[in-house]
C-alpha cells in the first residue's frame, strides 16, 4: 500500500522527494503517536505490576491521558537559566531526537517496504546509536549547573560502557548471518531460525545494552530522581523536558525495534502484515524493558559500571570468539 | 577538586532545594577565601527521600562524602510543652502524633506510663487487648518502612505491595478504634471500645492475608541479587557505636545486641507470650532489612498467642477515668518505656499532684538513631548515603516533637 | 566455585523477581474507584455529631460544658438555656470547628447523657476557613424538648 502511495507522489514531485517525504510524514507521524501510546503503557502497566488501575478518567481506559498531559507541559513556563549556554541549550532537546529517527528509517519494516535498503545497514545503526548521548551531555553541561554536568557525564560513562556489549551482541549475529544488511538478516532468518535461538546470550546481552542505553532502571541513576541530583535535564521544564522524555521513549522503541529485527525475525510471521509483526515484536522487548523497571532497585553507580565492564563485555567477547569458532567450524 | 568562586550569575539563581552549591572555604587570614578540595552539599529541608523534615549538611569531596552534619528542628511543635499544659487526658490525643507510624504503641505508652504513677490497673482483657492492636500497630509501621526503603533504593513496586497489605491492618484497626493512623483509644485503666465479639476472627483473617505476602518479599526484595549488593556491607554499625549512642530497636538488634524492652524490661501483657527476638551481627542495611522482617513474622505469632489467650470481662476498669473525673497522680516522678517499631520510647513523667504534669520528656528511639550517623556516612557515597538514611528508619516529628 | 554459586543465584533470583510481579501482574486490581465507588466507613470515628434518640425523636444535650472542658483543642462552644417547665437545660447553641478537632473522641467518653458521638461523614472539605464551623444544632431544626423531663 504505501509502495503504491509512493509511486503515485514519484509520479507527481519526483522518485527521491516522494521517498523522503513518504518515509518523514511515516517515520515522524508514527513516532510521535508512538510516545503517547508508550506513555500510557508504561503507566498501565507499571499500575497492573503494582495492584492499581492506572490512568481511567480521561479518555476510555485513560488513553488520552497522555494527551491531556502535553497540554499541560504545553502551558508551562520554559525557564533558561541565565548564564546557561543558550545555543546549545536549546539544541539538545531537539538533538536528541536526531539519531534515533535516523536509525528509525534504516529498520526495514517489510521484505518489500523498505524505505532505506542499506548494504551496511547494521554499521551505520551502530554509528547512529552512539550520537544520542553526545546531545544529553550538551543537555548536561549547557545548563550551567554543577550537578546537571555531573548527571550529563554519568549518562555518557554508562552510555559508553554498555554500548560495548550492544555492539559485540550485534556483532555475533552478523557473524551467522554474514551480513550487515539488515533486511538481508531477516531474509536469512526465515531460512534457518530466529537468531534468539541460535545466540540466546547475545539476545540478553542487547537487552540488558539497550535498557542501559535508555536510561532505564535499573540503571536510571543520570534520570532518575537521582537522591539529590537531577540529572541532565535539571534545567529544562515544560515542553523541553518532555522533548528528553519523548526522546527516551522513542529510543526504547527503536531500539527495540532493532532487537526483534536483528533476534526475533522482524517482519516474520504469519498471517499479520510484516510491519505489524515487527511492531508487535518491537513492544515486546519495550515491555520487557517495562517490566524489569518495575521490578529491580536501582543498581549504584560503580556497580552499574563494574556490572558493564567486568562481566558484560568479557561475557559479549567470550560469546563473540565462541560464535566465530562454531560459524567456522559448521560453516 | 577545587570549586571556582561563584560567578555573578549563580548569585541570582533561587537556592533550589538540594541543589545549592555553596562557596565552600572559610576565608583565609588574608580575607581571601582559600580553595579547599571539599563543598558543601545541602539535602536541604525538602527531600526527595522524605523521612521528615530533616536538612542533612553533607561535606563532600567529589563524590565521597566527609563529614555529615544533621540539623533538625523543622518539624518542632512543642509536645512536651503541650504537656505541661494539658491535664493527662487531654494529652492523649498528641501522643499518636509524635510518631504516626507507632501511634498506638505511644497511645499505650502514656496511658501505662500515667497508670502507674497513679496506680491505677487495666483489666487483663484490656491488657492483652493493647498488645494485639500494639503489634498490628508494629507490623503496618514495618511495613511502610519496608517500602520506604525499597523507595529509596530505586524500586518502586514494593511500596506498593506494602500498602496494599498494611490496608488490610488499618481497616481491621479502624473498626476497632474508629481511626487509621492516628490512635486514641487508649484510657487510663483500659480502651475507650471494646473488642467486638467477631474481632478474633477478623484478625486472624488479616494474619492469615499478611503471610500470604511473606514469600513475595523474599523473592522480590530478599534474594534480588541487586538489593543485597546495594545493602550487604553498607552503613555498618557496629554495636560498640549503637550503645556508645544509645540506638535502640531493630537498629540495636541489627549490629549483634539482644536488646529488646519487651524482654529486658517486661511490661503489660507482653510476659504472658513467647517469642523470640531477631538478632543479627553485621549491623549494615541487610542486617537491619532482616531483623524487621523476622521481627514483623514474630509480632504476627505474638497476635496469634493473644488471640488465643484474649480473657473475657470488662475493657475499662472506671468509665471516664481521667476525662470525667480528672487524675492526680501523687507527686513523683517515672520513667516508663516500651519497644516501639523504633526502638525503645521512654517517657519520663514528673508529677506534682496536679491534673497536668509538671513535665513530660520523651526520648525518641529516633534521636540517636540520626546521631549515630554522624560516625556512619562519611566515608560512603551520596546513594549510599541515602539508603543508608533510610534503613535506620527515623520519623523526623518524632526527634522534634 | 563459590562464585560460580553465587552468580547463578543471583540471576536466578532477577528471575524469580520478575515471577513475582509478572504475577501480580495477571491479578486482579486491589483500587477502590473513589469517587465512582465509596469506602466502607462504618466504623470510622468522623466529625461529632449529636445523638437523636429513638424515644424522644431529639437529641439530649444538657449543655453541662463536659465536652467543652475536657477537649485538648479548645474547639467547642455550647450554650444552653433551661426551657419552660423543665428541670433541665437544653443546648441553644453547639458548634464544633472541625478544623481543630483531633477525633481523639474524649468529649464522648464524658458526655453524661450519651448524646454525643462520632459520625461517619469523611468528605469535610471547604473553601474558606469560615466555613469550618459545623452546628450540631442544625439537624434538628425547631427543637422539641423532650416530654417530661429527665429520659
Amino acid at each position: 500500500m504505501l509502495s503504491g502511495l509512493r509511486d503515485l507522489l514519484a509520479g507527481l514531485i519526483g522518485p527521491f522527494p516522494a521517498t523522503f517525504l513518504l518515509g518523514a510524514t511515516v517515520i515522524l507521524g508514527y513516532l510521535s503517536l508512538n510516545v503517547l501510546f508508550l506513555v500510557w503503557l508504561e503507566r498501565k502497566v507499571s499500575a497492573r505490576i503494582q495492584r492499581r488501575l492506572g490512568p481511567m478518567e480521561v479518555g476510555p481506559q485513560g488513553l488520552l491521558q497522555t494527551a491531556a498531559d502535553m497540554v499541560k507541559l504545553l502551558g508551562k513556563q520554559l525557564l533558561t537559566p541565565v548564564a546557561a549556554d543558550r545555543f546549545v541549550y536549546l539544541a539538545a532537546p531537539v538533538l536528541v531526537f536526531v539519531p534515533t529517527i535516523c536509525v528509525a528509517s534504516l529498520i526495514p519494516l517489510s521484505g518489500a517496504e523498505a524505505f532505506a535498503d542499506v548494504p551496511y545497514g547494521l554499521l551505520v545503526v551502530s554509528a547512529l546509536t552512539g550520537f544520542t548521548v553526545l546531545a544529553i551531555f550538551m543537555a548536561g553541561w549547557s545548563s550551567n549547573n554543577k550537578y546537571a554536568v555531573l548527571g550529563g557525564m554519568r549518562s555518557v560513562a554508562q552510555v559508553v560502557a554498555y554500548e560495548i556489549p550492544v555492539l559485540l551482541s550485534v556483532l555475533s549475529v552478523v557473524l551467522i548471518s554474514q551480513t550487515m544488511n539488515l533486511r538481508h538478516i531477516v531474509e536469512a532468518q526465515q531460512n534457518t531460525v530466529w537468531y534468539v535461538v541460535l545466540q540466546p546470550v547475545a539476545a540478553v546481552l542487547y537487552v540488558i545494552g539497550i535498557t542501559a542505553e535508555t536510561n532505564r532502571a535499573p540503571f536510571d541513576i543520570p534520570e532518575a530522581e537521582s537522591e539529590l541530583i537531577g540529572g541532565f535535564h535539571t534545567e529544562y521544564s515544560g515542553m523541553r523536558f518532555a522533548m528528553f522524555m519523548f526522546a527516551e521513549y522513542t529510543n526504547m522503541l527503536v531500539l527495540g525495534a532493532l532487537g526483534a529485527t536483528l533476534f526475533l525475525g522482524g517482519w516474520l510471521g504469519p498471517w499479520l502484515p510484516g510491519p505489524v509483526w515487527l511492531l508487535l515484536k518491537a513492544y515486546a522487548i519495550v515491555f520487557l524493558m517495562m517490566w524489569t523497571r518495575w521490578t529491580y532497585p536501582r543498581l549504584r553507580f560503580d556497580q552499574l559500571m563494574r556490572l558493564a565492564w567486568e562481566f558484560l563485555i568479557p561475557v559479549a567477547l567470550l560469546n563473540l570468539v565462541v560464535t566465530a569458532v562454531a560459524v567456522f567450524v559448521l560453516g | 577538586m577545587t570549586t571556582p568562586a561563584p560567578r555573578p550569575s549563580e548569585r541570582h539563581r533561587p537556592a533550589a532545594a538540594g541543589r545549592e552549591p555553596a562557596a565552600s572555604a572559610a576565608p583565609g587570614p588574608d580575607g581571601e577565601p582559600e580553595p579547599s578540595d571539599t563543598y558543601t552539599l545541602n539535602m536541604g529541608p525538602q527531600h526527595p527521600s522524605t523521612h521528615g523534615v530533616l536538612r542533612l549538611k553533607l561535606t563532600m569531596r567529589g563524590e565521597m562524602i566527609v563529614g555529615v552534619d544533621p540539623v533538625i528542628g523543622y518539624g518542632h511543635r512543642g509536645h512536651e510543652k503541650m504537656a505541661e499544659n494539658r491535664t493527662y487526658a487531654q494529652f492523649l490525643p498528641n501522643t499518636s502524633r509524635q510518631d504516626y507510624l507507632s501511634g498506638m504503641i505511644y497511645n499505650f505508652a502514656w496511658v501505662e506510663a500515667v497508670e502507674k504513677l497513679a496506680g491505677i490497673e487495666a483489666p487483663p482483657r484490656a491488657q492483652v487487648a493493647r498488645v494485639i492492636l500494639s503489634e498490628f500497630n508494629r507490623v503496618s509501621s514495618h511495613l511502610v518502612w519496608i517500602g520506604a526503603f525499597l523507595l529509596d533504593l530505586g524500586a518502586w513496586t514494593p511500596s506498593l505491595y506494602t500498602f496494599d497489605a498494611r490496608e488490610a491492618i488499618l481497616f481491621l484497626l479502624e473498626s476497632v478504634t474508629g481511626s487509621r493512623l492516628t490512635y486514641c483509644t487508649g484510657r487510663f485503666g483500659g480502651l475507650s471500645r471494646d473488642l467486638d465479639p467477631d474481632f478474633p476472627r477478623r484478625a486472624r483473617a488479616v494474619i492469615a492475608k499478611l503471610r500470604t505476602h511473606c514469600p513475595d518479599f523474599e523473592s522480590l526484595i530478599e534474594e534480588n541479587v541487586i538489593f543485597r549488593r546495594r545493602c550487604q556491607g553498607v552503613g555498618v554499625m557496629s554495636g560498640e557505636l549503637c550503645l556508645r549512642y544509645g540506638v535502640t530497636g531493630p537498629n540495636l538488634r541489627a549490629s549483634g545486641v539482644p536488646y529488646d524492652v519487651r524482654k529486658v524490661e517486661p511490661y503489660g501483657a507482653y510476659p504472658k507470650f513467647d517469642f523470640e527476638v531477631p538478632v543479627r551481627a553485621e549491623g549494615d542495611n541487610f542486617a537491619r532489612y532482616w531483623v524487621r522482617v523476622r521481627e514483623m513474622r514474630q509480632s504476627l505469632h505474638i497476635i496469634e498467642q493473644a488471640l488465643d489467650a484474649l480473657p473475657d470481662g470488662p475493657v475499662l476498669a472506671e468509665k471516664g477515668l481521667g476525662s470525667k473525673k480528672r487524675l492526680r497522680p501523687p507527686v513523683g516522678t517515672l520513667y516508663y518505656a516500651v519497644e516501639s517499631a523504633r526502638g525503645a520510647f521512654g517517657i519520663l513523667l514528673v508529677s506534682e499532684g496536679d491534673a497536668k504534669p509538671y513535665r513530660a520528656k520523651f526520648r525518641v528511639p529516633s534521636y540517636p538513631a540520626l546521631a549515630a550517623l554522624r560516625e556512619v556516612i562519611p566515608g560512603t557515597m551520596v546513594s549510599d548515603a541515602v539508603a543508608i538514611l533510610g534503613s535506620i528508619d527515623i520519623i523526623v516529628p518524632e526527634i522534634d516533637r | 566455585m563459590r562464585a560460580a554459586r553465587l552468580f547463578l543465584e543471583g540471576l536466578w533470583s532477577l528471575v524469580t523477581g520478575l515471577g513475582v510481579t509478572g504475577r501480580h501482574f495477571m491479578r486482579e486490581n486491589v483500587t477502590l474507584r473513589y469517587p465512582h465507588e465509596r469506602p466502607d466507613v462504618t466504623h470510622w470515628g468522623g466529625p461529632i455529631e449529636l445523638v437523636r434518640f429513638p424515644e424522644t425523636g431529639t437529641h439530649d444535650c444538657v449543655a453541662c460544658g463536659a465536652c467543652v472542658r475536657v477537649c485538648p483543642s479548645a474547639c467547642m462552644s455550647v450554650e444552653g438555656a433551661r426551657p419552660e417547665a423543665h428541670k433541665r437545660m437544653r443546648a441553644t447553641k453547639f458548634a464544633i470547628d472541625f478544623s481543630l478537632c483531633s477525633l481523639c473522641g474524649l468529649c464522648v467518653d464524658v458526655c453524661p447523657t450519651g448524646t454525643l458521638r462520632h459520625s461517619t461523614r469523611y468528605d469535610e472539605a471547604v473553601y474558606s476557613r469560615r466555613e469550618t464551623h459545623d452546628d450540631l444544632l442544625a439537624p434538628f431544626g425547631a427543637d422539641p424538648a423532650p416530654p417530661g423531663g429527665p429520659r
